[in-house]
């Protein structure tokens, strides 16, 4: 009667392991394999050791790709994540903030692929939302998602747009749960709006921030869909980001191995920054 | 705490504020702007400009009817709907039980459990993709309805173990040790008593990978031909080779994110929740 009662709980657990197992865990070591292969899909794959790897780091599409990403990083850390908790802390202090928050938080309720096409409509070269105005006064047209030398700070913005009002919520959350009488002490001690911000509020939020900034780092390595909806990586493979040379090596070029390994190195890089986040599950803690 | 101090400095406040509202509605705005006028009509004047007010509706409405039926989305809106349905669903059912088994059953080291299932969440889906693609083929799922539905509920259950496993733990020992007293069954007691008290994990399990299911592209891209679900097919009307006029993307872009708007500002209460329970990861 316990063993069966045993078997039971075992049953209950065998559909999630088989999903996780079948979508994530076997799929996962195997791309891990593929990495140190070449492989075109159509022979079978054959042991290369490092040479991806190699590849990879030396390659100037994909040296690019990683220079990219890491714009795409810091961008993303120095936007939504610094102007969410400025704007949090300011909304906090007004009138109407429910409408504020509604506004900023609209965005966050699109896909992101919806935002590249919305914002390709805004950047658009011929009759864009912004280049009829230039125009119309007399300034002329703008090359702007043509333009390798900005297109990815263009789109960086346009992930701002979306992203930041997820990260305000989160912020508004935190303050408003935060304890009232270090911040009434400092009041009484006369200290200013700003000198509160910064020496009280500030470290009490210093949790929700690590985490805002965890989630924005992990997001943002792997960004995808809005470069790919916006220029596909390009012009000539200029605004490429990690994602987007795996997703080209692999499906579009038939280089399984090469793109294996450009998974790995996002895999690996994700890791480095969530591992502030998965200390959180060991049992002591 | 209230910003204390002079008008000035909250006039100065109140101006930046508004500004970047302004900021941020001004993309909404100009997509709003372009689905007013016929393909025609966009391609003639200037991108601001409003045509005659009585045709507006009619040239959105056509604009509409463009996206959903000549260039297709209709029918991905339709896969999009079954995908993030049983992404949502399914990971939901396939979760609680876990989560039943782990906090209320006798498993051996249920931590360890919980890590392998829930460590499926650290890999970016690039480390999924290729494996996906040639297990997908082999096995005759490639480009189908039911292979991507199982993909999405793949993808979608580590994170909805996570939401279960914190709401099981509310659930108190107590019932569930009288229930058995009473001679239920682990079956009896998962279906009566802990999937009605963990209702709200159901929807924030719901309402999370939903939305997820619905936003995603790369799978749908590399995972599909015909039944593309209607992210993927979004991006690809966008496209230049597409030749699709401006005004119809417009309306697709808007019919596209219908759904999740409409369950994101609905339910956003649920929302925050399920993103509290995910920063805490």
């Amino acid at each position: 009667m316990k063993r069966i009662k045993e078997l039971d709980a075992y049953a209950f657990l065998m559909p999630a392991l088989f999903f996780v197992i079948g979508a994530e865990l076997l799929p996962a070591g195997y791309t891990i394999y593929l990495s140190f292969t070449e492989w075109n899909i159509i022979t079978s794959p054959e042991w290369t050791g490092l040479a991806n790897y190699i590849q990879v780091f030396s390659s100037p599409q994909v040296l690019n790709a990683l220079k990219n990403t890491v714009l795409w990083v810091l961008g993303t850390l120095g936007f939504p994540v610094i102007l969410a908790l400025v704007l949090a802390v300011l909304i906090n202090s007004v009138k109407f903030q429910g409408f504020f928050k509604t506004i900023f938080y609209l965005p966050v309720t699109l896909a992101p692929t919806v935002a590249g096409v919305i914002w390709k409509v805004v950047y658009s070269t011929q009759n864009g939302a912004v280049n009829s105005i230039l125009q119309s006064m007399g300034l002329g047209t703008f090359q702007l998602l043509a333009n390798s030398s900005i297109n990815t700070f263009l789109m960086i913005g346009v992930w701002a747009w979306q992203f930041m009002g997820l990260n305000l919520v989160l912020f508004l959350v935190g303050l408003q749960s935060l304890p009232e009488e270090p911040i009434e002490a400092a009041k009484v001690d006369g200290a200013s709006f700003w000198q509160i911000f910064y020496h009280v509020t500030l470290p009490l939020l210093k949790p929700i921030t690590m985490l805002v900034i965890a989630n924005a780092m992990i997001n943002t390595t792997r960004m995808f869909a809005i470069p790919w909806v916006m220029t596909h990586g390009g012009p000539a493979r200029s605004s490429e980001t990690l994602a987007i040379s795996m997703y080209r090596e692999s499906f579009l070029l038939s280089n399984m191995g090469y793109g294996s390994a450009i998974a790995v190195v996002i895999a690996i890089i994700t890791l480095i920054f969530a591992w502030r986040n998965l200390k959180a599950f060991e049992p002591s803690a | 705490m209230q910003l204390e101090g002079n008008v000035l400095s909250r006039i100065i406040l109140y101006s930046l504020l508004l500004l970047l509202v302004l900021l941020w509605l001004f993309p909404l705005a100009a997509i709003f702007f372009a689905i007013t006028k016929t393909p025609a009509q966009f391609d003639q004047l200037f991108f601001w400009a409003i045509p005659n007010l009585p045709s507006i509706a009619g040239n959105a409405l056509g604009n509409f009817v463009d996206a959903w039926n000549q260039a297709g989305l209709g029918s991905n809106f339709a896969n999009s709907l079954i995908y993030a349905t049983a992404g949502g669903v399914g990971s939901a059912f396939v979760a609680s039980m876990a989560g039943y088994a782990l906090v209320h059953l006798k498993v051996n080291n249920p931590q360890s459990w919980f890590m392998s299932i829930f460590s499926g969440n650290l890999f970016p889906f690039q480390m999924f993709l290729i494996p996906l693609y040639i297990a997908t083929s082999r096995l005759g799922l490639y480009d189908t309805r039911l292979g991507m539905a199982l993909v999405y509920i793949g993808i979608c259950t580590p994170f909805a173990l996570l939401v279960y496993r914190n709401y099981a733990l509310t659930v108190p020992q107590e019932v569930i040790e009288a229930a058995r007293i009473d001679g239920c069954s682990d079956l009896e007691i998962y279906w009566k008593i802990f999937m009605p008290l963990t209702k709200a994990a159901f929807v924030v399990v719901f309402i999370f990978q939903f939305r997820w299911t619905w936003n995603d592209i790369l799978f749908g891209m590399v995972l599909t031909q015909d039944v593309r679900p209607v992210m993927t097919a979004l991006s690809k009307l966008s496209g230049l080779r597409a030749g699709v006029p401006t005004p119809v993307i417009a309306a697709g872009a808007i019919v596209a994110s219908a759904p999740t708007v409409i369950v994101l500002l609905g339910l956003q209460r649920y929302f925050v929740k399920g993103l509290s329970l995910q920063a805490g990861q």
